[in-house]
């Protein structure tokens, strides 16, 4: 090759990467980029998306009495498994009456109690966390696989199969919403809920996770996108805190509520615009346990 | 054979006893290392000191530590050619070799650290849809082409000096240097200097992207005090040159007393090295100054309680010590150092720089682990476990060994005399 060839070359080389790269950074913006592959490779894991959709929770702070009947239905509808190590899609905060929620999901750290035996306890209310479904997930864009994306209906899932588990989506969310399988995860057929004492078998529509990969909370995808409205937390609440339904469709639950109520999301200033609201009728346990 | 070819090929040629000793305690280490991280393959990473709160921890402090050392060989040898600095070049090719080695390192980690590593490929087989996305990629992006770029700035103008080595042995050294030398041909040498500086030009800024994008694997996060801000690329860039300097002035020390070359490494080198080494630490004082003054003067909660937890809280003693001790101490000394006119200490200077690259990874473990652990809820603390130590020792004492091992089959400084200008 000649000299002159040589440098044609590279001078063509380097034009086509440039418009390649301008094409690509022009053309789409980050968010638009996250989701495609793994929406196509996830197929057969979940339900397809429901069109139009909006799905998002709501959550009464002011309601909830702490009993933790969300957190173990989850655990046995998800297959969210005891062993080795205990891993939960949903966080229960026991907070004294005076602490603000900046004291979970915040700073100054917190000695907020997770592992209190008795509730509703006098001068405590009861704050709880799931994933937040943001509409603009910071935990999605920064996947190197696209094992973790945002699907048409909003909802944010991840792709057990695609996760190489770096783990880089935990260090994004804001809300620790995420867990990790540190170890293999052990799946008895059937396991005791805790709630009532019956045999509750895995849930066969709910794909079994592998040690190495990372997991949270789908908003019960395998029962919203297939027929049944709610969430397995917010069919169980004996106390109707959670909230759940199609922000898209107007006469939903939670488009009402978010009509009459007053709402706070949290971390707002992240941008991350998330799917789990907060309200309060203006109600808290009172320390004689009444309500006020 | 001149006097100067026979003296780089001298170690090549003899092997002390002591050698043989040393290569098998890393040898050792580097195999209690692999026992460990098949103990951690086969049960899973819950065998670290990591939690749902604490999810990153010493793997990747040795991620960006490893990157770090490996700042210093192409910043060296590429300012050596572009700059004309040609009193450093004796030094060049033992910079780029602990780039080399410490890039495979710094890939390794990064693996050690999946959760699945079996699926480690699958980053590949959909770069194409997250390379847009995923600041993980870009690094990888990043390091990839450094770690091709220096390859082959190490190996075109070392094929001079290997031919060399093939025509001073015979039998299966001469073959083994042989396959290294494909179309080899005398005289190739002007072309591949003027290649090289080529390769110099489009090395450095790559090297400036690699340590900035390992920067934006954190400080894109805007949920995470102390990661998340502008400035960490020249933070970590500065990190980076005084890690990588200070460890070829410990390499250079070592090699020069090993192999009695107090000729061919004269004093005036390190004297170099001790006052650039002087003035970057400096710097990074400076960067660590800055930074926190920003997150205590009006004290955001995030910015602030992790602040505390360097300054006062649980990790005080190691950040204070780190400070002092680590980087203030020999930062002095080199600058004292640098203004006295006269000869330096090698020795000193050495120590010094060897405590440097010490802090630095202790540095880089304050970076990472409280920004993790404060505020976490419900909160959980970190302590490695023996598995992650002897991870840790047994990649460090691989590098080592590597390293050891490329010193005798390489000659480790440019044969060719070095201008003085």
């Amino acid at each position: 090759m000649s000299k002159i060839n040589r440098r044609d070359f590279v001078k063509a080389l380097a034009a086509v990467g440039v418009v390649a790269t301008l094409g690509k950074v022009s053309g789409k913006s980050i968010k638009d980029v996250t989701s495609e592959v793994s929406k196509k490779s996830a197929k057969g894991l979940y339900p397809e998306a429901t069109q139009g959709a909006r799905y998002a929770m709501m959550i009464d702070s002011g309601a909830c009495i702490g009993c933790r009947t969300c957190l173990h239905a989850c655990k046995l509808e998800n297959n969210v498994p005891d062993e080795p190590s205990n891993m939960e899609w949903i966080d229960l905060f026991e907070m004294e009456n005076t602490r603000p929620v900046s004291e979970v999901h915040g700073m100054p750290p917190t000695d907020s109690s997770v592992d209190y035996t008795e509730s509703p306890k006098e001068g405590h209310w009861y704050l709880s966390f799931n994933c937040f479904h943001c509409d603009n997930p910071p935990c999605t864009k920064v996947c190197p696989t696209g094992a973790t994306y945002q699907d048409e209906d909003g909802l944010v899932l991840v792709n057990y199969d695609l996760c190489i588990g770096c783990r880089y989506c935990m260090a994004a969310c804001p809300y620790n919403a995420r867990t990790f399988n540190w170890w293999d995860p052990v799946n008895p057929p059937s396991r005791v809920s805790p709630i009532d004492g019956e045999e509750v078998p895995l849930n066969p529509k709910v794909p079994l996770r592998t040690r190495g990969v990372v997991e949270k909370c789908t908003f019960c995808v395998h029962r919203i996108r297939d027929g049944n409205p709610t969430p397995r937390c917010v069919e169980v609440c004996p106390v109707n805190a959670r909230h759940f339904g199609d922000l898209n469709n107007p006469e939903s639950e939670v488009s009402r509520l978010l009509k009459t109520v007053r709402t706070h999301r949290i971390k707002e200033e992240l941008n991350t615009q998330p799917m789990l609201y907060y309200f309060t009728r203006g109600v808290k346990w009172k320390d004689d346990g009444e309500k006020i | 054979m001149t006097e100067r070819q026979e003296k780089i090929m001298r170690p090549l040629r003899t092997t002390s006893r002591e050698f043989w000793p040393f290569v098998l305690a890393l040898a050792l280490i580097t195999v209690a290392f692999i026992y460990a991280y098949t103990i951690q393959l086969s049960q899973g990473l819950g065998v670290t000191g990591l939690n749902d709160i604490t999810i990153w921890g010493v793997y990747i402090v040795n991620f960006i530590f490893f990157i770090g050392l490996s700042h210093a060989g192409i910043a060296i040898s590429a300012a050596v050619r572009i700059m004309s600095l040609h009193r450093y070049a004796p030094i060049a090719r033992m910079a780029e070799i602990l780039t080399l080695a410490s890039l495979m390192m710094a890939g390794l980690s990064i693996v050690i650290d999946l959760g699945r590593p079996d699926r480690a490929y699958l980053m590949v087989v959909n770069y194409a849809a997250r390379i847009g996305a995923s600041p993980l990629l870009w690094d990888i992006t990043a390091v990839g082409t450094y770690l091709i770029l220096s390859t082959t700035y190490l190996y075109l103008p070392m094929r001079e000096d290997l031919a060399v080595c093939r025509d001073s042995f015979t039998g299966w050294r001469r073959r083994m240097y042989e396959i290294t030398l494909p179309g080899y041909e005398k005289g190739e040498e002007k072309v591949i200097k003027r290649l090289a500086w080529w390769m110099a030009v489009t090395i450095l800024p790559v090297m400036v992207m690699v340590h900035t994008t390992v920067s934006w694997i954190f400080s894109l996060l805007s949920n995470r005090p102390l990661w998340f801000g502008a400035a960490a690329g020249p933070y970590f860039i500065a990190a980076a040159v005084a890690s990588g300097i200070a460890s070829v002035v410990v390499i250079a020390a070592i090699v020069r007393k090993l192999f009695n070359w107090e000729d061919l490494l004269p004093p005036e080198i390190f004297r170099g090295l001790g006052n650039f080494l002087a003035v970057i630490t400096l710097i990074y004082l400076y960067l660590m100054l800055v930074e926190q003054f920003t997150a205590r003067y009006a004290g955001p909660a995030g910015e602030f309680f992790v602040s505390e937890a360097w300054l006062f809280g649980s990790y005080a003693t190691v950040f204070w010590t780190l400070t002092t001790i680590g980087l203030i101490l020999p930062c002095v000394y080199l600058l004292v150092q640098a203004f006295r006119p006269g000869k330096i200490n090698i020795t000193w200077t050495s120590v010094f720089s060897t405590v440097i690259v010490i802090a630095m990874w202790f540095k880089r473990y304050i970076i990472i682990v409280p920004t993790l652990t404060v505020g976490g809820s419900p909160l959980q603390t970190y302590t490695p476990s023996w598995i992650e130590l002897t991870i840790i020792g047994g990649s460090l004492a691989a590098l080592a060994l590597i390293y050891t091992i490329l010193l005798k089959l390489i000659p480790i400084i440019e044969m060719e005399e070095p201008h003085h200008g």
